[in-house]
């Protein structure tokens, strides 16, 4: 029962006085990058291990690969059999929790300070020795079918990538890092092994860590942990731009009580000056939207816009609507308006003021600093970038954010989730965005 | 990296609850103060003791209808643009959540803007405006709200279970409400609301984050002691919500295509047996080790895809649930399954004294990870416990109650709670057509 209003600023991105003075770099001996950052307010320790690669990194038949194999290790290793493993967990009470985007995976481990040893070096075995057992091996299987077809059967997440259709058809990002019901009911423990071993080098990993556990000792730790891994790794081709020239819409009919409806639209990529502006530019499209298409015209109860941080991004504006025509009408003329006509300045240093709210809020999290930093580290070369937008974006006017949206935003990619028999379909067509 | 020794971890972490101090108002009002100063931010939240459970078949979704009102218009801020406005002025981060038990406002600022959020949430508690004009158009985003729950995966299993368990009342459990009265709500009702449970001794105020003691108090009491003293709420007389008098097995489809298997039973209520519920708790622990056999049993080497049985701490709808996802071709079979389970834990021989020990280990380790942020005490932790337990005390002392719990505590919570007691068992799966039977 929650008023989505939190994610006003989580759309704005990493707004942060200044880059702290507590982080470390360090090599491991067969090259693994660490970047650590000393935060000792409580015993709790996050690591964020990635690999780098993502959809790149996968084919049409190997989508959903990378994740599966790491799901597989995570059930025992040589030294760690599955009941030892599952043992370990429950002394541990350790948090781990992954994901899987387009252009890295992540494995993310929360626990306690005196657990990290024991806990790093049971998921270092578990990456190079896996006991991948046939019946641990199908057990992954099914979960991972299982959470899949919720994924496809709850529309307000599966409408994500119905905008992918229209946007990104035939992109590199089309390939899905989580896979699909048939791509994972093929592969096999062969399969497994090969990627694992494919991916699990040092060229293709980078450690984060955030909490009390000082350098040095952390060196100590991850050099037993993962000292091991071999060197080498892969190199991947600069990802390419979208290439959407005309206004595309693409409907998926269900018999759905609301209807939902998401625009994707180009973005300048990572490491272009125009990027900044233009995130903090789609958060003022945030607060736009939820002012004129929930409280002036009480249309959705959910509704917020965005711009991606991977290596080639995109803005998007998302509905949930039982009127989706005039809704997403709406949508695309709230931007299209901001596009001609600066709003007033206040809104602008009003999101600004609630993003720094956000990210000091963020920096008491664990988790957050973490990828916050690994994920600056690969997709704009630099941890750094994490901390100094906020420095970066303070003195922007209305004016200049208008300017860089109308710079980028050209056609957009509409996806709809609908039942069609009671909203026409011919009144479904793509809304021009200016 | 072989020959890797497998590390002792000791047992029985020492961990204490947040610091915290509370000191209560002249008007009734509980302050709840815990600094942390890791970041600059503070976080303020207002709890109130109210909730789906408050409500009657003709008020039932006016609770949430409330806080959808809240952060609209009031004396101070008389409409949602000054309202937004003030927020982006204050860099406001906000929210707010119905629970069936409890609702909860909260917002995080700059802790250099402290007085002015403490204003800022003193006007929208004493003071909204319940507009009608914004009520129409609010009632649209609750229907659509209400509509979006519909495409859950779930929510023909949810209506089931608050038929089942909750026959008396099931209004008590949904929050969400039902059309009728969302579209019927109108000012009067929200201020009937507001009369009998936004008062300053049916709520707390909860500040958590990079403030001190004495300056949080000094400027909560300036700030709210002009918040007038109620005296109305029934909550704490509200009858117990849960009954289920004979077991009863209810399949429920899934158009989705989901399989989902679940087995409840009739919980102690915090209020009237809190003694209870810590065995309840480490017990519900125990069963989610993953070495132990209620999950190797059933997932490991069952057909469950992930499982867990668990008490859950309330004060009128407490209960005992066992479930987990399952495929749905294997959905009855399951139930059987955890049925036979569900016997054998009732013995005593089903625990061991080390797995018992784990069990008050992950509680602790839990309790420490949950915590991690000042927000995350503002408004997951402290809420909770001070409505549903009624104050922090069962907090406060929460370890060392569990540290008392002895083996035979747990039987005897088995005894009064699972062992021949009726339970109510769903099963989400396709049914091809038929009605749910």
């Amino acid at each position: 029962m929650k008023i989505i209003c939190l994610t006003v600023a989580v759309l704005l991105g990493s707004l942060y006085a200044s880059v702290p003075e507590d982080v470390e770099e360090f090599t491991l001996s067969n090259g693994i990058p660490v970047i650590t950052r000393s935060i000792d307010n409580n015993e709790i320790e996050g690591v964020s291990f990635f690999i780098i690669g993502g959809s790149s990194a996968l084919t049409e038949e190997t989508q959903g690969l990378e994740r599966f194999s790491l799901e597989c290790a995570m059930m025992g290793s040589e030294d760690f059999p599955g009941p030892e493993w599952r043992e370990l967990m429950d002394r541990t009470q350790a948090e781990w929790t992954s994901s899987f985007n387009y252009d890295y995976s992540r494995y993310h481990l929360r626990c306690i300070r005196e657990d990290l040893p024991i806990l790093l070096s049971a998921f270092g075995n578990s990456l190079l020795y896996p006991e991948l057992e046939e019946n641990a091996f199908e057990q992954v299987r099914t979960s991972t079918i299982q959470d899949l077809q919720e994924k496809y059967n709850d529309p307000d997440g599966w409408i994500w990538f119905v905008a992918n259709d229209a946007f990104m058809p035939g992109h590199t990002y089309r390939r899905l890092p989580d896979g699909t019901v048939e791509t994972v009911s093929r592969f096999t423990i062969e399969d497994v092994s090969n990627m694992l071993n494919e991916r699990i080098r040092s060229g293709n990993l980078l450690i984060t860590h955030a909490g009390p556990t000082k350098p040095e000792e952390l060196r100590s730790i991850l050099e037993q942990a993962f000292g091991d891994i071999p060197e080498g790794g892969q190199e991947f081709q600069q990802v390419e731009p979208f290439t959407i020239n005309s206004d595309t819409i693409v409907v998926q009919h269900r018999e759905v009580p609301t209807a939902y409806a998401v625009v994707k639209f180009n973005a300048p990529p990572q490491g272009h000056e125009d990027l900044l502006p233009f995130r903090a530019a789609m958060t003022v499209v945030y607060d736009l939207l939820w002012q004129v298409l929930r409280t002036d015209y009480a249309l959705t109860y959910s509704t917020h816009s965005g711009a991606t941080r991977y290596r080639e991004n995109w803005g998007y504006m998302y509905v949930s609507s039982p009127q989706p025509v005039m809704a997403c009408s709406l949508m695309a003329e709230v931007l299209a308006e901001l596009i001609e006509n600066p709003v007033d300045e206040d809104i602008v240093r009003g999101t600004i003021e609630k993003g720094r709210t956000l990210e000091n809020l963020r920096a008491a999290s664990k988790d957050n600093q973490c990828w916050m930093m690994g994920n600056s580290e690969i997709c704009t070369g630099d941890w750094r970038n994490a901390y100094t937008v906020f420095d970066n974006i303070s003195e922007l006017s209305s004016a200049d954010l208008s300017a860089v949206l109308n710079r980028w935003i050209g056609y957009g990619g509409w996806g709809v989730i609908a039942d069609t028999t009671v909203v026409s379909i011919e009144q479904l067509q793509p809304w021009p965005l200016k | 990296m072989k020959a890797l020794i497998f590390l002792f971890i000791p047992l029985v972490l020492a961990v204490s609850a947040a610091d915290f101090e509370t000191r209560l108002l002249g008007n009734g009002l509980t302050v709840i103060v815990s600094p942390d100063d890791t970041s600059p931010v503070v976080t303020i939240c207002i709890a109130v003791k109210t909730g789906a459970t408050c409500e009657t078949p003709e008020t039932n979704g006016l609770a949430h209808f409330y806080e959808h009102m809240f952060f609209k218009g009031n004396e101070a801020l008389p409409d949602q643009t000054a309202y937004n406005l003030r927020m982006g002025e204050l860099g406001i981060i906000r929210n707010g959540t119905t629970a069936t038990e409890k609702v909860q406002y909260f917002i995080t600022l700059g802790s250099e803007n402290f007085q002015e959020g403490l204003e800022f949430m003193y006007d929208a508690i004493t003071s909204p405006l319940f507009d009608m004009e914004e009520m129409e158009r609010e009632r649209e985003v609750i229907m659509n709200e209400h509509d979006r729950g519909l495409a859950h995966p779930f929510y023909n299993l949810t209506l089931a279970r608050e038929k089942v368990i909750y026959a008396d009342a099931p209004w008590r459990k949904s929050p969400i409400g039902v059309p009728e009265v969302i579209r019927a709500a109108a000012p009067p009702a929200m201020h009937a609301f507001q009369e009998l449970y936004y008062t300053p001794d049916n709520s707390a105020l909860i500040i958590t984050g990079d403030v001190d003691y004495e300056e949080a108090f000094r400027l909560s009491e300036e700030q709210f002691r002009d918040w007038e003293y109620g005296g109305r709420s029934n909550y704490d007389s509200l009858p117990r919500l849960i009954r289920i008098e004979r077991d009863t097995t209810v399949f429920v489809d899934s158009p989705s295509g989901a399989g989902y298997v679940s087995v409840v039973y009739e919980g102690p209520s915090i209020s009237t047996d809190p003694g209870d519920s810590y065995p309840a708790d480490i017990w519900g622990s125990y069963l989610s080790l993953m070495s132990r056999e209620f999950y190797t049993d059933l997932v490991t080497n069952g057909p469950f895809i992930n499982v867990y049985g668990s008490y859950f701490t309330q004060r009128f709808s407490p209960s005992i649930t066992f479930a987990g996802m399952v495929p749905p071709d294997k959905a009855e079979e399951a139930l059987d399954l955890l049925l036979e389970e569900i016997q054998q834990l009732q013995s005593p021989d089903y625990y061991d004294e080390e797995g018992i020990l784990l069990a008050k280990e992950e509680l602790f380790r839990h309790r420490i990870l949950a915590e991690e942020t000042s927000r995350d005490i503002a408004v997951e932790s402290m809420p909770f416990w001070w409505v549903v337990a009624g104050s922090l005390d069962y907090y406060a002392t929460y370890q060392d109650s569990l540290n008392a719990v002895e083996p035979e505590d747990i039987s005897e919570f088995l005894e009064t709670w699972i062992v021949n007691k009726p339970r109510a068992a769903f099963v989400l799966m396709p049914l091809d057509g038929e009605e749910n039977r």
